[in-house]
């Protein structure tokens, strides 16, 4: 056994020379890029890396920022946790992904985690993905022969895997500008209030909401949760439920059970299947009242 | 590999496993002892140290990533029986440190904070102090005398040096 | 006399190399030529070893073994009794229980070769909790799992108890908790011309030296124990370091070079010691108006897999069983009892907590029966001067018990915050306040000190600038909670000199008197009244009755030559103890203290968040104040900890969440500022009044919280932790909430 803290790392200087690494050598590279979900891995020996690691660290200057492009709110892969939390712009335009940066681990990791890394380590519980999924977002996957832009929501077929390919970097994360008035929601429910594991996160925004006669109408909405199933889930059919639909209590009703039916929660030792479901529950109660007091 | 970096001021060398622990080459390879390992998981903040002025855990770094940047430890604050920095001296002051192994972390991740309170010209309450140390755990103090030293040196700080810092 | 140094804020002893990081802890210490040591540990809880082997494909070249055949004489730690093997040889009582112990130069090697020892065994059956052992089905310890059982009683609850106008039943649990010390364990040890140096995290030097004594069949001055900088203990680093000393003074016997052993985190939190889990069970009788006039308390402590200190916690926590209570009739009677788990041991307040916990939950069951406040009860019956307790012991004075229940009811606006919590669930997010009244008994128990001859020296001699400067001789260690600074003052302030005149010798076996372990909340009152004596003494051997100006002071010193005076400890008068019965003085004297936590429950997510925490404390003199506060506001977060966050998931005898990540200790973020009121009331045994004042912070917190989440969430629970998941099923189990 070689000391894996001896294997071989490859730091390109751009994004076009990872890219053509991975073209050449993709089934072999390691993709480092803040390294706090890597070096915890390799130091409990989850992780024992052959071939070798690609840092992509240093192409920050091509991979860090958070700007508008074509009606898009736009984040590089290398973004931290401690740049959302601090953006003007994702403030107004995504207020629960702040809200989320701003609870993951505490200052130290926030300096060093990266929204690519989240993404990329494809855990159930990591914090980014629901609100990232409540408010429509798309990754941007690059390979040698482009790139492709593909929904979150059809990131994750199966638990800790992601649809992206060897020869392929992600660059980048897409939010839509909001173009018309929202409501959003982020919880995070976990055993202390810094560095601490999700035990259910519920995100959520609803898009255009008013008040009719019966009560009032949502327009559209996006659900995102985490903790509650083997991937980071979009509650389609409990968002079906409500989509255009006047929020009345028995409604609220239906689509709490619509949303026990999609999630799949166990029990482990951080938390039971029984407390995840009836709080996740809980949770979407908990935001779609507020729309009745709100609106 | 050769690594090269800026140590406390000063530009180092250090010949270290790409995927080494930055901890690992302070403690061992440079014999900087003030950072702490008390966890290895990044969990507990007693390895924190400044990497460009922002507090991160130096268990989680590889030591490959710091190439080029400017490092800040513990020992870069005081010389041995030289003056304290502020927020050392409040913390002797309010008696912040028992045991003292997580005091290093302590001093850097609220270095960090009192740094960005002054370039914000913010001021700090008990809130914003919590959140700043929460990635530093302490089993001693149960955290007031931190707390309070760390509050005790950003009103040493004033508003009119932060304007021209 | 006004002291002028006692009752200061004098700057910590230590403080300013542990600001700037000079302070060196055992793994920042170097030797030349030391190599690093591990321990292979077994991957089941109870077996039948067959062999150890080394897989012989394995290039072990540059390594080096060491197994039980290697211990040169008697395979056994000594402590109270010696059952714990230093390496498993025939038997396996543990997971993690050590096996072979591996050295080498290179870390990386090291942890390699760890997966290439092969232990071959039979699994045996297992007991994994306290119903089981009890059974005693399968035996872990003699004939019966008991390693102890005690038994107090007072009076005739047998006869008073059926004969209550109220009479209560109910049952306590809690759970392990972990030290959590940041530091985790370490040790160096190395053998030069047949003595043995051992420098390590540690409590107790002359722990460690008694054992190694024993183990390697050494005299007095062939083994050297030094306490190196230690980051933290809480009791965890009391009996554990001997065992971890006799591993690598093996390692070192062996390579015949300096070994250092330091645990990983996930090795600290699977192998050391917890404390201890708890079931107790109290029948409580009442007269109409809650006044207690009968108890009979059950406590069963799960002592782990071998017996360490168990029965002395197990006595602290049975006479610690009444607490802050005047009751007549009384029966007590604990045992600790053996299973496949890690073995138990000292955590800070040695068994108090636990029982503490059981009578603060029974106390607010007989307020909510009787329909009085939980304040109103204790009122009602809480220990007075003049009255007995458990042992009979009559408290003559010094009984604060009513002065900081009355301090901590005010400051915390209890009555009002309680009346307004009462009834009122309609809210979003309901509140609660919760109390918690308290005594801990300081120093050791019974004859303990009296058996234990402690010594501590003072040396006062003329430093070359001709200034008189006086040096503290003890064994006691500075773990944290700031001796180096207090008997700094403590000697100061007797000698009439400067803080700045006192130095401490280096808690190192050869050059120091066995001031006793540091432990028990014994430190400042017992040793330190030793120092303050010893200052007296000398200042007689001058020909001084008291302090006396400097200049008098050198000159004396200049004729005479530097003093050295050693004190050794003696019993207060009148103390007397039946350690067979368990009647007479348990403590020299005792704390009292008060807690009150108020919190708020998340309607929506069942998660707590602590509001406010008040907590008044005896201390007898503060020394230093704020030390003392960083004592109480300490020992309340860990109970609070304790209480709402700290949960060991044990399953199959070993700890699944032993990571930091995975157990939660409380952040900055989750505590809310301790509001901590210091209560003087002088204990005339110690120094300049000094009560123990280590332990005691970690007795409140628990009840405190639980009761404040008890009245928030409409609901009462009897166990400690207690998680969001706690709250939540036992609303959904009284239908409090819907389900689905
Ligand atoms: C103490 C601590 C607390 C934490 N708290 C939280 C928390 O509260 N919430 C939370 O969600 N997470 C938490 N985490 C987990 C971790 O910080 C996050 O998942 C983080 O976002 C990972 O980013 P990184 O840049 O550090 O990833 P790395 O560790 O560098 O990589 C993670 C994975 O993503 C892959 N990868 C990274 N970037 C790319 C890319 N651009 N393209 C393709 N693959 C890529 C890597 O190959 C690897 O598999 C915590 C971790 C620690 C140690
Ligand atoms: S050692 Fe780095 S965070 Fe604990
Ligand atoms: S002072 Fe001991 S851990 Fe903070």
């Amino acid at each position: 056994m070689t000391d894996p803290r001896k294997i071989e790392v490859f730091s390109p200087e751009t994004l076009s020379a990872a890219v053509q690494v991975l073209a050449e050598v993709g089934s072999e590279a390691h993709i480092l890029a803040g390294g706090t979900d890597l070096m915890v891995a390799l130091e409990k020996g989850f992780w024992q890396p052959k071939g070798f690691v690609l840092n992509i660290s240093r192409i920050e200057p091509e991979l860090r920022y958070i700007r508008m492009e074509d009606g898009d709110v736009c984040m590089g892969a290398l973004t931290t946790f401690a740049d959302i939390a601090r953006s003007d712009l994702l403030n107004t335009e995504a207020p629960s992904l702040v809200a989320a940066a701003r609870e993951i681990g505490a200052q130290q990791i926030q300096n060093r985690a990266t929204i690519g890394g989240n993404i990329m380590n494809a855990s159930p519980a990591g914090d980014s993905m629901p609100p990232l999924l409540a408010l429509d977002a798309r990754v941007v996957l690059k390979s040698n022969e482009g790139p492709r832009t593909l929904p979150l929501f059809s990131f994750y077929p199966a638990y800790r895997e992601t649809v992206s390919q060897p020869s392929e970097l992600l660059t980048e994360v897409r939010i839509a500008r909001r173009d018309s008035p929202t409501q959003d929601y982020f919880r995070k429910v976990a055993p202390r209030r810094a560095q601490a594991i999700s035990k259910v996160i519920l995100a959520a925004r609803a898009w255009n909401v008013e008040e009719t006669e019966e009560g009032p109408r949502i327009g559209s909405i996006r659900l995102g949760v985490g903790s509650v199933a083997p991937t980071p889930l979009r509650l389609f059919e409990t968002e079906r439920l409500l989509e255009k639909a006047v929020l009345t209590p028995s409604l609220m009703g239906a689509a709490g059970h619509m949303l026990e039916t999609e999630i799949s929660p166990i029990d482990d030792m951080r938390s039971t299947a029984e407390y995840r479901r009836q709080v996740c529950r809980r949770l979407l109660d908990d935001f779609l009242s507020n729309l009745l007091l709100e609106s | 590999m050769k690594i090269t970096f800026e140590l406390n001021g000063a530009l180092t060398t250090v010949d270290s496993p790409p995927l080494a622990r930055f901890l690992d080459v302070l403690r061992d390879t440079l014999g900087l002892t003030a950072t702490k390992e008390g966890c290895g998981e990044g969990e507990c903040g007693t390895c924190s140290i400044l990497v460009d002025g922002e507090v991160v855990n130096a268990c989680l770094l590889p030591a490959i990533q710091v190439f080029g940047r400017s490092v800040e430890t513990l020992e870069s604050l005081s010389d041995p029986a030289g003056p304290l920095s502020k927020l050392q001296e409040s913390l002797l002051a309010t008696d912040g440190a028992q045991c003292g192994i997580c005091t290093p972390g302590m001093v850097m991740a609220g270095t960090a904070f009192l740094r960005q309170l002054k370039a914000t010209g913010a001021q700090p309450c008990d809130r914003s102090i919590r959140q700043a140390i929460a990635g530093n755990l302490c089993r001693c103090t149960g955290y007031s005398k931190i707390i309070e030293g760390i509050k005790m040196a950003a009103a040493q700080g004033t508003p009119q040096e932060s304007a021209h810092d | 006399m006004n002291p002028k140094i006692v009752g200061t804020r004098v700057p910590r002893d230590d403080g300013r190399q542990k600001v700037t990081g000079e302070s060196l802890y055992v793994d920042d210490i170097d030797i030349p030529g030391m190599i690093y040591g591990t321990t292979v540990r077994s991957p089941v809880a109870s077996a039948k070893v067959v062999s150890v082997d080394w897989d012989e494909g394995y290039d072990w070249t540059g390594i080096v073994r060491v197994t039980a055949k290697d211990i040169p004489g008697e395979n056994s730690l000594p402590l109270l009794i010696d059952d714990q093997k230093i390496l498993a040889d025939r038997r396996i009582l543990h997971m993690h229980e050590p096996i072979a112990l591996l050295a080498c130069s290179d870390p990386t090697r090291l942890r390699e070769a760890r997966g290439h020892v092969r232990l071959r065994y039979k699994s045996q059956p297992m007991v994994s909790q306290i119903e089981d052992s009890l059974e005693a089905e399968v035996k872990v310890f003699g004939a019966d799992n008991v390693f102890k059982d005690i038994q107090i009683s007072k009076g005739d609850p047998a006869t008073i108890l059926p004969k209550c106008h109220h009479r209560l039943e109910e049952s306590y649990i809690t759970g392990h908790q972990e030290h959590l010390y940041l530091e985790p364990q370490g040790m160096i040890g190395a053998w030069q011309d047949g003595v043995l140096t051992l420098t390590g995290s540690l409590q107790c030097p002359y722990y460690v030296h008694k054992a190694m004594k024993a183990v390697f069949g050494l005299k007095d001055d062939e083994v050297r124990v030094n306490q190196a900088v230690t980051g933290g203990g809480f009791g965890g680093k009391e009996e554990y370091p001997s065992l971890l000393a006799a591993h690598v003074a093996l390692l070192a016997r062996k390579s015949g070079t300096p070994v250092k052993m330091v645990y990983e985190r996930a090795e600290d939190m699977c192998a050391t010691t917890k404390r201890h889990p708890s079931e107790v069970t109290i029948h409580g009788g009442v007269d109409e108006d809650g006044h207690l006039l009968a108890l009979d308390v059950d406590v069963v402590l799960d002592g782990g897999a071998y017996c360490t200190l168990s029965p002395v916690v197990l006595s602290r926590a049975v006479l610690h069983a009444i607490s802050a209570y005047r009751c007549d009739h009384v029966a007590v009677r604990g045992r600790v009892v053996a299973t496949n788990t890690p073995p138990n041991g000292a955590f800070r307040g040695f068994g108090a907590p636990q029982t503490i916990f059981a009578m603060e939950r029974m106390m607010d069951l007989i307020a909510e029966t009787v329909g009085i406040s939980p304040a109103e009860v204790r009122c009602r019956n809480h220990l007075q001067n003049g009255d007995s307790t458990a042992t009979g012991q009559i408290l003559q004075q010094g009984v604060s018990a009513g002065a900081v229940l009355q301090k901590a009811l005010d400051a915390s606006d209890f009555h009002s915050k309680w009346e307004a919590y009462q009834g009122s669930h309609s809210n979003r997010n309901r509140r609660g306040i919760g109390i918690a009244l308290f005594m801990h008994g300081c120093g050791f128990t019974g004859h303990g000190e009296r058996d234990l001859k402690s010594r501590a020296a003072l040396r006062l001699f003329l430093d070359p600038q001709g200034k008189p400067r006086a040096q503290v001789l003890a064994s006691t260690t500075d773990i944290g909670q700031g001796m180096r600074t207090t008997f700094r003052q403590i000697a100061a302030e007797t000698l009439g000199i400067a803080f700045e005149q006192v130095e401490l010798a280096p808690a190192n076996t050869a050059g120091v008197p066995n001031s006793g372990p540091t432990v028990a909340s014994r430190t400042c009152m017992v040793v330190g009244g030793l120092v303050a004596e010893a200052g007296k003494g000398c200042l007689q051997e001058l020909g001084f009755s008291g302090t006396t100006s400097e200049v008098e002071l050198a000159a004396a010193l200049a004729s005479t030559g530097a003093v050295t005076c050693e004190r050794e400890y003696e019993p207060p008068p009148g103390l007397v103890w039946d350690d067979k019965n368990y009647r007479g003085s348990a403590y020299p004297t005792y704390g009292f203290g008060c807690t009150i936590c108020e919190v708020e429950v998340d309607a929506v997510t069942f998660e707590t968040r602590i509001l406010d925490v008040v907590t008044c404390q005896d201390v007898g003199r503060a020394i230093h104040p704020s030390i003392v506060e960083g004592q109480i506001e300490g020992g309340t977060v860990q109970a609070l900890g304790f209480a709402g966050f700290e949960k060991v998931v044990m399953h199959d005898g070993t700890m699944r969440n032993h990571d930091v990540s995975n157990y939660v200790i409380p952040t900055a973020a989750d505590i809310a500022p301790i509001r901590v009121l210091i209560h003087e009331e002088p204990y005339s045994g110690g120094p300049f009044g000094a009560k123990g004042i280590g332990e005691m912070p970690m007795d409140g917190g628990a009840p405190a919280y639980v009761a404040a989440v008890s009245q928030a969430a409409g609901v009462s629970f009897q166990q400690v932790p207690i998680l969001a998941e706690d709250v939540f099923a036992e609303l959904l189990k009284k239908k409090a909430v819907k389900r689905s």
